[in-house]
């Protein structure tokens, strides 16, 4: 259930700190603005976080996935904004750390992943393995 | 990858200054001296209250927003096409004086910028 210890450099866990504080910091400033909406983005910020640092095995072997979302997340709050406003300091200190936040996301990735478009093909292929391998072993058992 | 990393690092560094850096889109409008029978509109638990504010047409007038919560509200006023006619500052838990200009008579819509689900009318008479 557990993922194993893993051997992070120490630029990597400042990444990681960073992303992590970048995201509870814009989930704090969603938190005080009232209204579900923006308590919902808040909640999705903190189980962001949190799937970012969580030591379980499937948040590990995910964790590219989280990084993705967790990029479009904050992408999408960022066009949301920019649809809808309002215009105001709060509103434009909490796009400056979703900008941070996305920009550190990607430097984590490259560092841990490599080139997504690469990922996701192998992730892809290893998705339709495994189907192509459910489905034979379903055939052969009829 | 060093110099990617760094690149992408000043980067953000420069996003999350610029932002800091950033000033209130709204305007801020508490001048002149305060007039004691401006209306007061209260924001409370996301609502506005009253949500009918009754003003004189043809003449600059104040509006006060008294915002009793840690929510940021503030009030805009738009004519009935939708166009904007005048955005208060967003204040919290704060009583601001806003500054509107004149309104020709009529009915004019008016939201939290934050909080959109908030509206009331002003009558211009």
């Amino acid at each position: 259930m557990f993922a194993r210890p893993t051997s992070l450099r120490a630029t990597d866990v400042a990444i990681r700190i960073g992303i992590v504080g970048l995201a509870l910091a814009t989930g704090y400033i969603h938190s005080t603005l009232g209204g579900l909406l923006f308590t919902l983005n808040a909640v999705g910020y903190v189980v962001a976080a949190i799937a970012m640092v969580i030591p379980l095995a499937l948040a590990v072997r995910f964790r590219w996935a989280i990084r993705l979302g967790l990029m479009g997340y904050a992408a999408s709050t960022i066009i949301g904004w920019a649809i809808q406003g309002p215009y105001y300091s709060t509103a434009y200190l909490a796009k400056g750390i979703e900008v941070a936040l996305i920009v550190l996301l990607a430097i984590d990735f490259v560092r841990m992943d490599g080139n997504p478009v690469t990922v996701i093909r192998r992730e892809l292929s290893s998705l339709f393995a495994l189907v192509t391998r459910r489905s034979g072993q379903a055939g052969a058992a009829a | 990858m060093k110099r990617l990393t760094l690149t992408l690092g000043l980067v953000a560094l420069a996003a999350v200054l610029a932002a800091c850096s950033g000033t209130s889109a709204a305007p801020a409008t508490p001048a002149g001296p305060a007039d004691p029978d401006a209306p007061v509109v209260t924001a409370k638990d996301l609502a506005f209250s009253p949500t009918e504010v009754t003003v004189p047409a043809g003449a600059p007038f104040q509006l006060v927003l008294d915002n009793q919560e840690g929510a940021p509200h503030n009030i805009a006023i738009s004519d009935s096409t939708g166009a904007s006619i005048f955005k208060g500052e967003i204040v919290t838990n704060q009583k601001v004086t806003y500054q509107v200009p004149a309104l020709s008579a009529g009915a004019y819509p008016f939201i939290c910028e934050v909080h959109p689900d908030m509206k009331g009318t002003i009558t211009a008479e």
